[in-house]
Order: C-alpha cells, then structure tokens, then sequence
C-alpha cells in the first residue's frame, strides 16, 4: 500500500462528511485564515499603546476616531488586534511543536517496532519514563533554564511531547510487520529505510493522525498555560494565553480582556477536539466494518 | 562635633495611650500580606513582608515618629564623644517577652551579631560601618564607627533588640522559629506558608497593644487579598496596584491608605557596555520617556514626579537639580548624532516587577528609535545579571530601590560608586562626591556634596529618577492607622474605631 492508495482509501471513507463536523471545519478554517491574515486585517498595530485608553470596554472610540470592538487592555492596545496576532502565536507554537513530536515520536516509535532487541527496550523504557513525568512540569522547568521564546517554546513542547507518538507508531509497526507484503518486500531485498518509509509509513499514518490532532489542542492549551505563567512567548508579542494572563489582573475591572481570547481559545480547541474524535472514529480499525 | 539629642518619648506614649484608651472590643486584626515572613529573626531578612511582621516583636533601638524625625526607643538619649564614638542611654524599664530585663549587655550584643560576618545577614552592608560596641554599664553602650558615619543613627532605626542570653542558650535556627523580643507582640503560633499569629505583650512597656491577637496571613494573589478585606476576613492588605484601588474605594466599610514613601522608581541605563556606554544614547533615553504619563496614566496618581533618584524623605533630596522632559524629538537628535538608529536595547525584568509599566517604557523607547527587548526571568536570575559584569548586564532595568534609612547614601551609593555591584558605571569625580559625604557629620557639606553628585547623575544619566513610589494599601473603614514613609507597619500604631 503506497500513499496514493491510502489517500484513496481515505477519501472514500470520509464521502458523507456530517454537518457538524463541516461547521467545525469552517470555524478551523476560519482561525487559520484569520491569523494568516492577521497584519492585513487587524484594525491597529498590536502592541501600539495609548496610556490615556486604557481598560476602554468593547466598542469604546478612541481619539483618533478608531473603533475598539474588543475594548482595550491595561496598556490601551487594541484588543482584537491583539487577539488575531495573537491567533497565529498560537496556532503556530500548537502546529510546529506537533510536527516536532511527530517527526521525533513517530521515527522512534518505527525503530523500535521494527528491528526490536536492545533497540526496543531502551526506546520504549525511555518512552515510559517520559511518560510518568508530567509533561507540563518537564515544560516550566526546561523553559525556566532555557529562557522563553518562540523556537524555545516548540521545542520543548514538542520534545516532551512525542513519546505519546512513539506509543502508538510502535505497537501500529508491530503489526504491519507481520503483513504478507512487507515480509515479501523484504525478501525481495527491500532496506529497512525503505520498507519503513514506503510500506510502514502510510499504514500507521491514520492512528498517529488521530493522536496528533488531540495534540494539537493540547499544545495550544499548554502555550496559553506557559504564557499565562510568563514562561512563553515574551511582551509585546501577543498571545491569547499572555493576554489572559494580563487580563486576569483585572477581572473585576475589564471583563473583555479574558473573555476575547478565552472565547477564541475555547473554539478553537473545541473544534479541533470534535474533529479529533471524528477521525478517530472514521480510522479506528473496529469501526471499519461499518 | 558633638550633638545631644534627647528625646520627646513621654508625650509621645501619652498620645499611644489615649489611643489605645478609645479602644472597642475588636479583638483579632487581621492582616493580609503578598508572602508570608522569610524570617523572624529580626537580624536575617529584611524584605517588606518579613519585617512587617518580627518589628512588632521587637524594640528598635531608634524609630522615627510620625513627623520622620530620628526619635529614641530604647535608647533614650545620645551623645557624640567625637567623630567616630557614640553613646546611648538605654531605658532601665524594658523586660522581655520570657521575663528577663533587657539591659545594655542586650543592646551591644545585638549590634556585634549584626556586623558579625559570620552570621552572614543580608543586612550587613548597612551596619558595617560599625566597628565595636560594648556596654560601659547597665544603661550605657558606647559605640564606634570604622570612620565618621552620617547615616549611622538612620540605619539604627532598623537595629531590632534581642535578647543575649536566650539567643546564646536556643541558638540561631531556634531563635528564628521561637523567637522573644521587648516589643508589643509575642509570636503566638507560626504556621509557615500559611500565617503567622501574634499575641499581646500585656506588659509592654509603652502602653496597651490594641489588639489582642495580630493574625498576618500570606495570600499571593491580589485579587484574593482584595476579596478577603471586602469580605471582612481581612482588616488591612498591603501591596495593591494603583488598578485596583477604585473597587475598594466604591466599597463601603473599605478604604484607601496611601503614603508617599522614601521609595524611588528609577530606570538603570548600563553604562559600560553596549549601545550605551554613548552618553548621548543614555541622554536620548531619559528625553523618551514620559514620566508624567507613567505616573497619570499607570500609577493613576499614585506617585510623584522626580528629577533625581531619591525622594523628598530622603536626606540629601534636593529639588534644585533640573530633570529631562519628556522630548522624543530631542531624543531622536541624539540618536542620530551618536548613530545609535535601531540600537538594540536589552531591557532586563523580573515579576517582582510592574510589567505594565516595563512594556510601556518600552515602547515609548521604540517610538523614538529604539529596538527594546524585554528579557524577563525569575528574580534570582535578573539579580545575578544585574549585579553582575556589565557585559551581561542588558542595557536597562526599571528598578523601585529603597534603603529604608532615608539617606541618599544608602541609594546613590551602591546604586552608582564604581565597585558597587549595581554600579554599571565609574565617574572618579563622582566617587569623591559620595565618599566624601559619607564619611562627614557635617549635614550641610552632605547636601552640597549630594546635590554635586546629583548634577554628574543628570549629565551622565547612568540612571534615571522616574518617580516617588507611593504604598497603597486596602483598610476595613474602621481602622485608624497612618502609614509611614518607611512603610513600616508597627500595630501599636494603629487602633479601631467604635
């Protein structure tokens, strides 16, 4: 089975996609574009400050005229466009950390699947180790020696994260080795690289799938931790977790400051989960027969 | 030169006890401070949270009274023998929370462990200057300074008395869990991390403690403190951020207490390395920021323009040196002269503070043509950077500095005398100023000296004075207390109202 046929096989599976499920792809598809275009569309500079408008409620209109509809935050900066710079810090810290961890997690978990031995055991001993520590503790203290910022912060959230992948990749190998096709493209002189890449790869790829898109909403959950502790990304860049953090100061006295971000975050996470659990559900091998 | 001073104590404890006559029936205040004490042993930590609660176990041989003024506690009067020798009269009335009477063997024996380099206290760089003690007889100790000490009677204000022979018998690790003292209150029960409860000294020399029992409790989140005295559950809650201080004051039964303190917020501009060691770069930094807006805008008023780096409580303030206005067309002139365009500035910071107030320094800084980075880290990280080589010491830091002795020799000096770990900068014409007014009694030659150094500060900015912090702390309406320049926190200085 090469990558063409999976992408055939998944197409047809995923014929009658249900409108929910549609919705939440708009709604993902939205995001993305939003924060893509965030420099175009957003209505000021995002780290601009106006000392005399600060904590303005939604809809507030500044001296110059210019309309504030997320309000203001305690330094004066326009709310939404903070929020919508802050988008693409979020997702981008959320998608390059996954990448990280599949790359790393999904290439160990090969290995150790397929030539076992020695091999096996130190990786997956390694993996189990990982495992029970907790990976947001791992996080605060290798950004706390480390430094904050941006490449940092996928690094290690992308570096603690991959033994997850590993699991899955790992068990996944063990069965597809045992298939009649790549014991025959063994005999036929196959390396293991190649096998790995070529006959491996593109059948354990819907499971990995799966657990890169919970992932992925937990790495967006766990930069806006990071930041909202100050161990992410740095001032002035906005984040939606540094802005919540900030916000958190003043609840009492300027609502939107959590709530804007906190609404994005809550969607954003939300419909990455539901489409998690729809994948899952469609390449779950019990749930093939339907 | 030889000064007597004596002191006014009796009319002032005649005023305590009338105070303390109005009392109601509150038995319990309760107190909520960021953090609970690092220590009680008055000889160790000195940060704001640990002292506002161990000074109210012990006697101080000096206080200031409400007016500021250097006034006797248990000492009772002072005599320079010359330069370099003092002698204080010690109150013959004074006993111990166990019983014992507190003599002058006490008082010498708390000045030696002090400056003992052994007991390694991080206060020891403000009582160094004291060469010896010794008590002469049992109401006199005779004390010398390494060479004459101007700021000596300000830092003793900070001496807390213990007692020798407990503090001999229990050892230090004891005394700092069990610890006695002559003040108002006797440590009732500590409960770390949690608070720590004080309990009346019904025999306390001055007059009545107010209230029974002073329960201070250790709550790091502000808007739990808030919460807390808006609920009754707390009387009085220190450290609140300008931001805040509207819901309290729309709150009835909750109020307002605020002072201008000795503290200085002041911007520290490394003068050794990087973009500016160009005296024209640090220059075109003090035109860029506006202090007035800092002040109107983020203090919400609850602070005081500056010129300098030091405030009006502080000996040696002066109002006659002129400041920087807020100028950024200037600013940029100078930048362009020293071709710092785009200059990249490293602007280092810690939570312990004001991250609003950082960001929009550094803004106002990229406005003129800055390229200001913010590199925040834990306190223990900033503090080795920043006290550390120059090199790796960022160009900028925000800094509220306070010695709590009230004399510019305990801000400019370490702040800014070359071999000083905080100094980033060396100036020899400057050195002389500072060094020759701290080691003269004559007050007048001091000002002209401090006045001097201010001058040299203002040309080289190797800091800059951004404004006079003020304490704001929340009360139940029902409290009468006056906070101090010093933001000390002394129960016997409060009272409640029926």
């Amino acid at each position: 089975m090469t990558l063409a046929t999976l992408s055939t096989s998944l197409s047809a599976r995923f014929r009658r996609i249900p409108l929910p499920i549609l919705a939440v792809i708009a709604i993902l598809i939205t995001m993305v574009l939003l924060a893509a275009l965030a420099p175009w569309i957003a209505p000021a500079d995002p780290s601009r400050q106006d000392l005399f408008a600060r904590l303005k409620p939604p809809g507030f209109v500044g001296r110059s005229g210019i309309t504030y509809w997320f309000g203001t935050d305690d330094l004066g900066r326009d709310l939404l466009s903070r929020v919508l710079y802050g988008a693409g810090v979020s997702l981008g810290v959320a998608l390059l950390s996954v990448i990280v961890s599949t790359l790393v997690g999904v290439s160990l978990g090969m290995i150790a699947g397929w030539f076992r031995g020695w091999v096996e055991v130190v990786i997956m001993r390694l993996v189990d180790i990982m495992m029970s520590i907790p990976a947001v503790l791992l996080a605060v203290l290798t950004v706390a020696v480390l430094g904050p910022g941006f490449l940092k912060l996928v690094l290690v959230l992308g570096l603690t994260r991959w033994p997850r992948y590993t699991r899955v990749a790992y068990g996944q190998t063990l069965q597809v080795a045992n298939l009649p096709f790549i014991k025959a493209s063994e005999l036929a002189g196959a390396g293991a690289a190649r096998i790995l890449f070529h006959h491996v790869l593109p059948n354990i790829a819907g499971p990995v799938l799966v657990v890169a898109t919970a992932e992925f909403g937990l790495m967006i959950l766990t930069e806006a931790g990071l930041s909202f502790l100050g161990l992410g990304i740095q001032p002035p860049t906005p984040s939606w977790g540094s802005i919540m953090s900030v916000g958190r100061e003043y609840v009492e006295r300027a609502w939107w400051i959590v709530l804007f971000p906190g609404l994005s975050l809550f969607f954003l996470v939300f419909s990455v989960n539901l489409l998690g659990d729809w994948l899952r559900d469609q390449l779950d091998p019990r749930s093939r027969t339907r | 030169m030889t000064a007597v001073r004596t002191t006014l104590t009796a009319l002032a404890f005649a005023l305590l006890a009338s105070t303390a006559l109005a009392q109601s029936a509150k038995t319990t205040l309760t107190i909520d401070l960021p953090n609970e004490p690092a220590t009680l042993d008055p000889h160790l930590q000195w940060n704001t949270d640990s002292y506002s609660v161990y000074r109210n176990i012990f006697d101080n041989l000096l206080t200031r009274d409400v007016s500021g003024e250097i006034v006797g506690q248990i000492a009772t009067e002072w005599t320079y023998l010359d330069d370099t020798t003092i002698e204080f009269k010690i109150r013959d009335d004074v006993s111990f929370q166990d019983g014992t009477k507190l003599t002058a063997e006490d008082v010498a024996y708390s000045i030696l462990r002090i400056i003992d380099p052994a007991l390694k206290s991080p206060q020891l760089s403000q009582f160094n200057q004291i060469d010896t003690a010794v008590a002469t007889d049992a109401t006199t100790v005779k004390m010398t300074t390494k060479s004459p000490y101007p700021a000596l009677l300000a830092q003793l204000v900070k001496l807390s008395i213990v007692p020798k022979a407990y503090m001999e018998k229990v050892g230090a690790q004891e005394f700092n869990v069990k610890p006695i003292g002559s003040g108002p209150y006797a440590l009732g029960e500590w409960q770390k991390g949690v608070q720590t409860e004080l309990k009346a000294n019904d025999g306390y020399w001055r007059a009545k403690p107010p209230f029974e029992t002073v329960v201070f409790r250790a709550v790091p989140d502000v808007s739990t403190r808030i919460a807390d005295l808006k609920t009754g559950k707390a009387d009085l809650i220190r450290d609140l951020s300008p931001d805040q201080t509207d819901s309290i004051k729309e709150t009835e039964n909750t109020k307002v207490l605020s002072v201008a303190t000795e503290r200085v917020g002041y911007m520290y501009i490394n003068a050794q390395a990087g973009p500016t060691t160009d005296v024209r770069v640090r220059q075109a930094i003090a035109y860029a920021i506006d202090r007035s807006a800092l002040i109107e805008a983020l203090l919400q008023g609850y602070g005081a323009q500056v010129n300098i780096i030091g405030a009006p409580p502080v000996f040696g303030y002066t109002d006659e040196v002129a400041g920087y206005d807020y100028d950024p067309d200037k600013a940029r002139e100078l930048i362009k002269e020293a071709g710092a365009e785009g200059a990249k500035l490293e602007f280092l910071t810690s939570p312990s503070y004001s991250r609003a107030l950082v960001e929009a320094i550094q803004q106002m800084l990229n406005d003129v043509g800055f390229d200001v980075s913010i590199s925040a880290s834990d306190q223990a990280t900033f503090l080795k950077r920043r006290q550390g080589n120059p090199e790796n010491a960022g160009s900028l830091a925000f800094g509220a500095w306070s010695c709590a002795c009230q004399d510019a020799d305990g801000i400019i000096f370490p702040l800014f005398r070359s071999g000083s770990q905080w100094a980033k900068y060396a100036n020899p014409d400057y050195d002389a100023l500072v060094d020759s007014a701290r080691s003269t009694l004559d007050k007048d030659q001091r000002m002209a000296d401090y006045k001097k150094a201010y001058e040299i500060l203002r040309e080289d900015v190797p800091g800059l004075g951004l404004y006079q912090a003020f304490a704001v702390y929340g009360a139940n309406a029902k409290l009468n207390w006056e906070p101090t320049a010093n933001e000390s926190m002394f129960i016997m200085d409060m009272s409640w109202q029926q």
